[in-house]
């Protein structure tokens, strides 16, 4: 079902004029005039496309075994049936089938919305999104284009149409669009993209003259990262290392847009679930308990103990638990993960919260007893060994917390929080030649933990290297380390030293 | 009305069919001919309605001369169930002998190399320089190292050799990592993942899916195993400094890529930053894949790295990278600027591929041009609706490599996947080689719960010429080959390892085109030293052995160098 209704007369009349110049194709002397009618027979029917009228609308994911999904779906779809001409419930339905993966049919209602509102930024805004997202740049920025026809004045959409132009190779509009957000006020993230495009151009210095001051003072991975390959292209690798140690997180680049935010309101179902999560590790609670409130209507708590499909139900108590907890409401975080427990006590998730909700409440021999069954649940756990290691760290239990970063480490080799507690249990214990290689492994692996080279140097100096301390305290300043760390750090470094 | 409408039908779709059976329609590329040529081998994942992980994941293939009578025999590896043992029918992996003309014979019980475990990969190399090719089996469960008695059978020595890591291993290779002559172990990792850790996933739509790596949690870390040259490994892991960092590892490969004369290793981590562990001598390696902007895309995204292959794509003598990501994702071509990766995928033109999920890749001369094409092979690893059949197949993809506007690009071969009848399974492993010598390089794709294909090569339209690099008795991976064809000079690694769980044919492979000659053609050697063997006609495959070649100087200028 496409976008249009063609009138029946339309097609009579096509048919017999194909028919007339097809004659002309079988009489060899004529067969260009074939060719030039076909094109125009061709050209005139996209050309009409345009002004057809839009038809009805299509229906999708109405029959989705997922109840969330289908009855949202199905509901804004009667809307529309309801007031076909009205622009903003298309766009709705579009939406909802653009953030609920049904991304052909949303492409062609968003265009159906389009030319019901054609004064509505969203809908080709929507749409150049979605695009963009399936990798067709170039129908991305025609649909930007249109976007922008409506509201030129928008920062965001300068950044969209610069990042696009710049992944399509066409580096001197991408730089005009970066610039022109910059001037709309889109910030640091259009003197990165200015960044970008001059290494792409090879103008390095400029990129690095450009980035350098956005660097000293954001954490962006990126940013760090872009200013490491400019470094490199210049010759300067020491400095490309240190810079590309800090841009060593995969951060995509982000930017305000409150528009593009709109897009995934109608967000059903189980991915609706993963948006909670992740607006609850935002601090948005409000919004992540509306949403798993919503999904517990399908799921309620009762499906988490039976023996087959307990996933959802179970991770929403869960989640809700964590929420609770946000939210400064611990009893009723605690109360709601032992409902779980009793409904099933195997479902490791809810023995890691219960362990850091105790921990939260200083309870850390209760927290320790539901580490220890998550880690009998799945002993290959990383994580749940290194919060082992932390509780028994707590509990003063040094030699104990060691094991358990060690058996921690056995699964995540690399992992810099555990290497760090680690070489801090060994200080504590007064190991400090083992602190010393704890601390030297972490900061090769990581260079850009900070905190790291404060403990190396706080260690090297305890063991009399004095002057690879001081070292490895100038690294601290360098790589961005905690002001109060480095002054204690500062301290004892001259105490010692007064001793030699 | 109604006559002149009819009649005005029938002469426009008349029209029509004309113009459309006069349109050029670019010949097939490929045949499968799996079944004629006696490849009864079906494989079986152990779905059954609840998804476990390792079902989606596996397996692999390896076209390699086993009995030493000069053609390319096919390993394919059997997965099973993951929860119990099957019937060896259904569970052991496959040997299939050929005869010299590409037609197979399956050797009874694999001739020992059997395996039963849950099969994913394998890689192939002489680790005990005796001359012939042994096998590496990596499993769900403990590996296993199969020594070749010579004549093309089989023994499992995994206890004496030390190498049976335990885990869940999927991609291996053999390479000399501290050029002493004999070939190191490495084995890549995926997730420390057991049936009591399996979940729940779903799809877009809620429907019950296979879960992505990241859930579970619990990414594993890569083996490195150093051959004492006495038929043992010993895990060096730890003081190679490999033991700093984890991944969902799934593919790997290793060469030069700084041009020192050392062997470094790239690993494709699913959905966690790829790894570059670049050889500092001595057995010691660091990792530098962010520095060298390898370990994730421009947009700052870990990719789902799959499947991976190396070449000298641009001919600029260094060796580029390709990596293989899921749908919606694009592949990530590595353009090797000598010290760092430019990613250069759009510029390649590889931007289609996202429609599909990638696993095994190649860059191969199919057509003989001279440029480096490549064949990628398909298929989903997670549902969105529920579908008849296989829902997880999708088509497999042929690129043809050509130069415009003095670049390289890569573009999309009509009819799909360079075969007649379009063939859509749950594609996995992918192995290339001559299977029937006829300078055409053909393919071998195993396809998860499925029979194979073996796409015989029918477009092989341009010269060629093979070489067989031997350093002592065995193949000298790592080794470069470099010719100069008509204006080009052209470099060709011997790279048995990459693409997907699979081992490919480490004889050297040239296409001319219209040339009739490689000229000037050396070899640099793993450890650095260079050698010139002089100019080779069209056709035939021949030995370029270590020691038989002029020796080079360092920075020898001769032409064709």
């Amino acid at each position: 079902m496409g976008p249009c209704k063609e009138p029946k007369k339309r097609t009579e009349y096509r048919c017999a004029f194909l028919c007339m110049i097809s004659i002309f194709y079988w009489i060899p002397a004529l067969r260009g005039v074939f060719v030039i009618g076909l094109s125009v027979l061709v050209l005139f029917s996209c050309a009409r496309i345009e002004s057809w009228r839009v038809g009805a609308p299509i229906a999708a994911g109405v029959d989705s075994p997922d109840q969330d999904v289908a009855e949202y779906l199905r509901k804004i779809y009667e809307s529309v049936r309801v007031a076909p001409n009205a622009g903003l419930t298309r766009g709705k339905l579009a939406m909802a089938y653009d953030v609920n993966g049904f991304h052909a049919e949303a492409l062609i209602t968003y265009r159906q919305a389009e030319f019901l509102d054609a004064d509505d930024f969203l809908w080709p805004y929507f749409a150049s999104q979605l695009q963009a997202e399936v990798g067709n740049y170039v129908k991305a920025l025609d649909a930007l284009q249109r976007a922008m026809a409506i509201d030129p004045d928008y920062a965001p959409a300068w950044m969209w149409r610069g990042t696009w132009l710049l992944e399509t190779g066409q580096l001197n509009d991408a730089m005009i669009a970066f610039q022109l957000a910059e001037d709309l006020g889109a910030g640091p993230m259009a003197i990165l993209g200015r960044a970008r495009v001059m290494a792409r151009q090879g103008r390095d210095r400029e990129a690095v003259d450009l980035i350098a001051p956005l660097a000293q003072v954001t954490d962006h991975p990126f940013v760090h990262r872009t200013l490491g390959e400019s470094l490199r292209a210049l010759g300067r690798i020491d400095e490309a290392r240190v810079a590309m140690a800090r841009g060593k997180d995969a951060e995509p680049v982000v930017w305000l847009d409150e528009r593009g935010e709109q897009r995934t309101i109608h967000l059903r179902g189980y991915a609706s679930y993963e948006r909670a999560k992740s607006l609850s590790g935002s601090w948005r609670i409000d919004e992540a308990i509306q949403i798993l409130e919503r999904l517990q209507y399908y799921h309620p708590e009762a499906e988490c103990g039976r023996d087959e499909e307990f996933f959802l139900a179970c991770n929403l108590m869960n989640s809700f638990s964590i929420a609770y907890d946000r939210l400064g409401l611990p009893s009723r975080a605690i109360e709601t993960v032992q409902r779980g427990l009793v409904l099933k006590e195997t479902f490791m998730p809810f023995h890691l919260t219960m362990a850091n909700l105790y921990r939260d409440e200083r309870d850390l021999d209760r927290s320790l007893v539901h580490i220890d069954r998550a880690i009998e649940l799945n002993p290959a756990h990383g994580f749940a060994h290194e919060q082992r290691g932390r509780l028994l760290f707590g509990l003063k239990r040094y030699e104990d917390a060691q094991a358990a970063f060690e058996s921690a480490l056995q699964f995540e080799p690399g992992k810099r929080t555990t290497l760090f507690y680690l070489g801090l249990a060994d200080t504590e214990l007064g190991q400090w030649p083992e602190a010393v290689e704890r601390f030297e492994r972490l900061v090769r692996i990581d260079p850009d933990f900070a905190l790291g080279h404060v403990f190396l140097a706080r260690s090297l100096a305890e063991i009399g290297r004095l002057r690879e301390a001081r070292q490895a305290q100038r690294d601290a300043v360098e790589y961005g380390a905690d002001r109060e760390a480095i002054r204690l750090t500062e301290i004892r470094l001259r105490e010692l030293e007064a001793k030699q | 009305m109604n006559v002149f409408m009819r009649l005005c039908r029938w002469l426009t779709s008349s029209t029509i069919l004309l113009l459309c059976g006069c349109a050029p329609v670019e010949a097939p590329w490929f045949n499968d001919e799996a079944t004629e040529r006696g490849i009864s081998f079906v494989h079986y994942s152990g779905y059954d309605s609840r998804p476990m992980m390792p079902e989606m994941v596996g397996s692999g293939a390896a076209l390699v001369d086993v009995d030493g009578d000069l053609d390319l025999d096919l390993y394919l590896v059997q997965s099973g169930r993951v929860d119990k043992l099957l019937p060896a029918s259904n569970s052991a992996n496959r040997l299939y002998l050929n005869r010299g003309n590409g037609q197979f014979d399956e050797a009874p019980e694999a001739f020992g190399a059997d395996d039963r475990g849950y099969g994913m990969g394998v890689a192939t190399g002489d680790y005990d320089n005796d001359g012939d090719v042994d096998l590496y089996v990596t499993n769900l469960g403990a590996n296993v190292m199969l020594q070749n008695d010579g004549a093309g059978h089989f023994k499992d020595v995994t206890e004496t050799a030390g190498v049976g890591d335990p885990g869940w291993s999927t991609a291996a290779n053999f390479v000399d990592l501290d050029a002493d002559g004999d070939l190191d172990l490495f084995v890549v990792n995926y997730l420390n993942w057991t049936p009591a850790i399996e979940r729940d996933c779903y799809g877009s739509a809620f429907f019950v899916t296979y879960c992505g790596p990241t859930v579970y949690e619990v990414p594993a870390m890569d083996r490195l195993y150093r051959n004492n040259g006495d038929g043992t490994f010993t895990d060096v892991t730890a003081a190679a400094g490999i033991g700093v960092a984890f991944g969902n590892g799934l593919g790997t490969l290793s060469a030069d890529f700084n041009g020192d004369g050392l062997l470094d290793m790239f690993v494709a981590n699913d959905t966690l930053v790829n790894q570059l562990w670049m050889n500092l001598g001595d057995l010691r390696f660091a990792e530098e894949c962010m520095l060298w902007s390898c370990a994730m895309d421009t947009a700052g995204i870990e990719k789902a790295g799959m499947g991976v292959a190396s070449g000298d794509v641009d001919d600029d003598g260094d060796i580029d990278l390709l990596v293989v990501n899921l749908e919606r994702q694009t592949d990530s071509f590595f353009r090797n600027e000598g010290s760092y990766f430019f990613d250069a995928t759009r510029q390649m033109g590889l931007g289609p591929t996202m429609r599909h999920t990638r696993f095994g890749v190649v860059l191969a001369d199919f057509d003989n041009d001279g440029r480096l094409d490549l064949y990628e092979a398909n298929g989903k690893v997670a549902l969105s609706e529920p579908v008849e059949g296989d829902g997880y197949a999708e088509p497999n993809s042929l690129y043809r490599g050509s130069i415009r506007d003095g670049a390289v690009r890569f573009d999309e071969v009509k009819p799909i996947g360079g075969t007649q009848l379009r063939l859509t399974h749950t594609s996995r492993g992918l192995a290339v080689g001559d299977v029937d010598d006829d300078g055409g390089l053909d393919l071998v794709v195993v396809n998860r719960d499925a029979a194979p294909y073996l796409l015989m090569n029918k477009v092989s339209r341009g010269n060629w010429v093979r070489f067989k690099v031997r350093d002592g008795v065995r193949d000298a991976y790592g080794a470069v080959v470099s010719a100069t064809v008509g204006t080009t000079r052209m470099n060709r690694d011997v790279q048995p390892a990459g693409s997907y769980l699979s081992a490919s044919d480490p004889r050297v492979h040239f296409g001319l085109g219209k040339e009739s000659v490689a000229k000037g053609v050396t070899v640099r050697w793993p450890g650095g030293e260079r050698e010139a063997f002089g100019d080779f006609q069209q056709s035939g495959t021949h030995e370029l052995k270590r020691g038989q070649g002029v020796v080079l100087a360092p920075q020898d200028s001769t032409p064709g160098s």
